[in-house]
């Protein structure tokens, strides 16, 4: 009998876990009607951005009769890139794709694309006013507006309000705010951190931004090319490293490491009073706090005082691969139009996902408006992307190796919390590492 | 009589084979090979050569070859500080995974061996591990271990950080890769043990052994062909372990739980540095292939 049992609980276990996978595959795609040209279309968006995304190509599926856009989901950013790349060598890489901030440089240099502006040249159907400036200033690489946003993101600070009406402090403007709120948090709060953070080099460069510092020289690479880190030859590098690894040390910064979801689970928990994520989690952090404590959202802590709250863009575009074929190409363009073209599609994608908007005018119609009046957080969110001061600290890093820069910077910062080095250490290590990749970058990719 | 002779007389003489002609039933075999051999030749082979190919290369971040770059490759990857730190990793990692699974699964085989009430369901359970994903586990282990509301830690009443701290997370992540293969290397050891003739054991009990007498000197001579073959899997696949430090650690804190693949991956498929990652993975393979030469050097010193 036991016997029975306990292969008979192995067998669903199997089951189980085959079933697990039967989910994750993707429903198979619905067939191309005959006399439509197909438009291949990449992008890494899941669960319910997925369903948004597919809802948007249906709508333009049904709007004409000519093109047929087929969507696949193609793994996370990363993993899709490198598909790309496959494609571009054996040429057959999807007419439109989806890649994010960290993948501009490179496929702007790349010669695979097709400039959103070149195409904007000969069909304006978008005033380039009209896109929210950080990202105009971000995606604007070689004089020209690369690509078109599709899912673009900001770092935001989340903090437990419930907590912190308990200690009954106020939310800090600055980074540094937090150790004198601290003991009150820690005892009348509830918490058993003031805030966690995770070691993610995306937010070190959106505070280094605060601070005003360049992470690359030539002005972040945006006044000629990129040669050497400069966060690590400025004060403001230090500065935010330096006053970083404090409040770790005093207990005021939980240090979980570079796991997003760990940091996550603590601010959920209710371990940590406060958060910084992007603000594509909206959604998920807002639904995870339910019934525990409220949500508040603010705008990022900044180094000093006085100082703006920089944003520095994440998330990702729409792409147009050069494939050379005219007709696949105006194809290609006329889906990237209708997306562009009409705000309420951004307005769409952003109330259901949490992402931003990519035209000014999105957040102008009439149901974006309702969604806002329902949810201040986003409000927040838009007003800090809004806000931001627009000039080359935050256009952003560019630098076609930048994922590689990123994870050298957060593998020393690590060590530098730690302890293993110290920070006259760290940062010899890290402007080590990092100038010589970004030589040997320039150098293999023709660009020196 | 020689040949000449031979032929003088017009004697028939033995001539020394012919080739036969070309017949279509000589090449047959090969056809019957050809479509495995076409897989692994697109799957195995090519890979393989061109891995060497572009350990000597430079290509630019799509991949495409820039210029031959000699062995310079091999040089900047030995020389790097951070080679040696990814290097030391794989070794305490391999060694902690090998030692520790096979102890761990030569234990669970011995005690499901022995015939008690309940051993059907120890049987099963030690064998569960085998069943479930390495995704899933990684998931449910960096839940309970969550240094600020993770179950053991609040169990402990302590604030662990698993695989946060440099010192630990190496451990960490060894002891859910041992749990991980348990499963796997316990069958295989169970069945060795099914097959160890019983009449030694006769003799054992009857001359009066004690119990780890009995199995130093019967059981583990009997299932020690399994224990190599083990002992080669387990060598192998600590060294390409991938997806447990992926899902757990991402390499970190700083490069403290950084194997060798991780950092292969990283820089083929997230840097595009696929000449450097090439060569590193070069390298693991002439690892592997010398630890695999010792070891079956080793065995033919064993008697079973």
């Amino acid at each position: 009998m036991i016997r029975k049992l306990t292969s008979l609980v192995l067998a669903l276990m199997m089951v189980l876990s085959m079933a697990s996978f039967a989910v994750a595959e993707e429903a198979a795609p619905a067939p191309v009607p005959e006399g439509r040209r197909v438009v291949t279309f990449w992008h890494s968006m899941t669960s319910t951005n997925l369903e948004a995304t597919q809802y948007i190509v249906d709508q333009f599926n049904a709007s004409q009769d000519e093109i047929w856009v087929e969507a696949s989901y193609q793994g996370g950013y990363d993993e899709c890139l490198t598909k790309l790349k496959s494609g571009f060598m054996a040429q057959s890489a999807p007419d439109v794709f989806m890649m994010y901030e960290l993948g501009a440089n490179y496929l702007a240099n790349s010669g695979y694309v097709i400039p959103f502006e070149d195409r904007l040249a000969n069909d304006p159907v978008v005033e380039l006013d009209d896109v929210v400036d950080v990202l105009r200033n971000y995606y604007t690489i070689n004089g020209k507006m690369q690509c078109f946003p599709y899912n673009p993101s900001s770092n935001i600070l989340y903090y437990n309000k419930t907590a912190f009406e308990a200690a009954g402090v106020e939310l800090p403007k600055t980074l540094g705010g937090y150790a004198d709120i601290a003991e009150a948090l820690t005892t009348k709060g509830g918490v058993k951190y003031p805030m966690v953070i995770r070691i993610y080099g995306w937010v070190f460069e959106n505070f280094l931004a605060g601070a005003g510092g360049y992470y690359l020289n030539n002005e972040n690479g945006r006044a000629g090319l990129a040669t050497a880190l400069e966060y690590t030859e400025s004060e403001e590098g230090k500065k935010v490293m330096e006053l970083w690894k404090k409040l770790v040390d005093d207990g005021v910064v939980l240090n979980l490491g570079t796991n997003g979801t760990d940091c996550r689970t603590a601010f959920l928990a209710g371990d940590a009073a406060a958060y910084i994520a992007s603000t594509a989690n909206l959604r998920t952090i807002q639904s995870g706090a339910e019934g525990k404590f409220e949500v508040g959202v603010a705008y990022m802590p900044v180094m000093e005082e006085d100082s703006e709250t920089a944003v520095l863009i994440g998330g990702a575009n729409l792409w147009m691969y050069k494939s050379g074929d005219e007709q696949r190409q105006d194809d290609a363009w006329e889906f990237v139009k209708f997306f562009a073209g009409d705000p309420q599609w951004g307005a769409y994608f952003s109330e259901k996902s949490g992402y931003f908007a990519g035209r000014k005018s999105a957040y102008e119609t009439e149901s974006y408006a309702a969604y806002l009046e329902s949810n201040p957080g986003a409000r927040v969110a838009i007003n800090q992307l809004l806000d931001s001061p627009i000039n080359t600290i935050t256009a952003g890093a560019n630098c076609g190796c930048m994922t590689e820069l990123r994870q050298i910077w957060e593998q020393n910062f690590s060590n530098y919390l730690d302890d293993t080095c110290d920070l006259e250490e760290t940062l010899e290590i890290m402007r080590e590492e990092a100038n010589s990749a970004i030589e040997l970058y320039n150098e293999v990719n023709g660009l020196v | 009589m020689s040949q000449k002779q031979a032929a003088a007389a017009n004697v028939p003489v033995v001539q020394p084979k012919k080739k036969k002609p070309f017949s279509i039933s000589d090449i047959t075999p090969y056809f019957y090979i050809l479509p495995s051999l076409l897989l692994f030749c697109t799957f195995v082979f090519y890979p393989f050569f061109r891995t060497i190919y572009l350990s000597f290369h430079l290509t630019d971040a799509t991949g495409n070859v820039v210029k031959f770059y000699g062995i310079s490759n091999y040089t900047k990857v030995i020389t790097s500080s951070k080679f040696a730190t990814v290097m030391g990793v794989t070794w305490r990692f391999a060694l902690t995974c090998v030692v520790g699974t096979l102890f761990i699964s030569i234990i669970c085989a011995l005690l499901a061996n022995i015939n008690f009430r309940g051993r059907a369901f120890a049987r099963t359970c030690f064998a569960l591990p085998m069943a479930v994903s390495s995704a899933c586990i990684a998931v449910i282990v960096s839940f309970a271990l969550h240094p600020t509301c993770g179950v053991i830690n609040n169990l402990l009443g302590t604030n662990i950080k698993f695989t946060q701290d440099k010192d630990i997370a190496l451990w960490t992540v060894s002891a859910v890769s041992i749990w991980m293969h348990i499963g796997m290397n316990y069958i295989f050891l169970i069945a060795a043990l099914q097959g160890v003739d019983t009449s030694l054991y006769e003799a054992a009990d009857i001359e009066g052994v004690n119990f780890f007498q009995k199995h130093w000197h019967v059981t583990f001579p009997s299932i020690s062909p399994t224990l190599f073959y083990l002992m080669v899997v387990n060598v192998t696949q600590s060294f390409q372990a991938y997806a447990q430090i992926n899902l757990l650690t991402g390499g970190g804190p700083g490069n403290s739980t950084r194997v060798i693949v991780y950092n292969i991956y990283e820089e083929a498929f997230r840097y595009g540095k696929y000449g450097s990652a090439a060569a590193q993975s070069v390298i693991l393979f002439a690892m592997i292939f010398i630890i695999t030469r010792i070891e079956f050097y080793v065995e033919k010193k064993v008697t079973y």
